[in-house]
């Protein structure tokens, strides 16, 4: 089992309505529980994306390295950052980010 | 802040190049961009039964570190110049998608991002776009 650490978090209160009503129902065990599972819900799914699209990423710079720099070059410049910096670690995390 | 427009969100939906690596990006380097509400709904709309652009809209929807702002009380006045301007140019479907993005672009001086900027340049020269395209 995970270790588990308390820790004091701000939540709007309709949300810790609908946890109580998840526990006073019996499909969950406890507020914390439910807060538990809905973290690790969205860890789960923020990871699986990841995992997809660095595949999609790793799949498109193999089959054509010219068009994956140019669509790179592309996103890049719409979103106004350096495209060298975009291809330092295509499909890593960068160190720090959200 | 950068808009993202319902034709560069198809752009994404539809897995193009361009729309993967933008993707990626924003992930990456946590960029702020805007989905306007509508843009949502219409590439939502067009993907129904296509199972494959379904569940690149759940990536696109709640993760992967899109700052997602849905924007309810739109300008109903000026949406709606911008909609009889649009519709010269495109069904009015359409024109609204430009307006409700407009409205965002304006509201938070923000550039936004399309696949479609000749039309951008047509219905609103004020505003600053970049071309996402394949």
């Amino acid at each position: 089992m995970t270790a588990k650490a308390k820790i004091t978090i701000t939540i709007d209160r309709d949300l810790i309505e609908a946890a109580e009503a998840a526990v006073e129902s019996g499909k969950a065990r406890s507020v914390s529980d439910y807060i538990n599972g809905a973290v690790r819900d969205r860890a789960e799914r923020h990871a699986r994306s990841r995992q997809w699209l660095d595949h999609k990423l790793a799949e498109m710079r193999s089959s054509d390295p010219g068009a994956f720099d140019a669509a790179g070059r592309r996103a890049a410049a719409a979103l106004g950052i350096d495209p060298a910096e975009l291809d330092e670690q295509p499909g890593q995390a960068r160190p720090g980010a959200a | 802040m950068r808009i993202v427009d319902h034709t560069a969100l198809s752009q994404i939906a539809a897995g193009s190049w361009e729309g993967l690596r933008l993707l990626d990006a924003v992930e990456r380097f946590d960029v702020p961009v805007v989905i306007p509400a509508t843009a949502l709904e219409h590439v939502a709309r067009k993907a129904f039964g296509d199972p494959d652009a379904v569940s690149l809209l759940g990536h696109i929807d709640a993760t992967l570190g899109f700052r997602q702002i849905t924007v309810d009380a739109l300008d109903e006045h000026r949406a709606l110049q911008v909609a009889e301007a649009g519709s010269r140019l495109a069904p009015e479907d359409r024109a609204l998608l430009y307006a409700h993005a407009l409205v965002c672009a304006r509201e938070h001086d923000c550039v936004v991002i399309t696949a479609d900027s000749a039309i951008w340049k047509d219905v609103a020269p004020d505003v600053v776009t970049v071309e996402l395209a394949d």
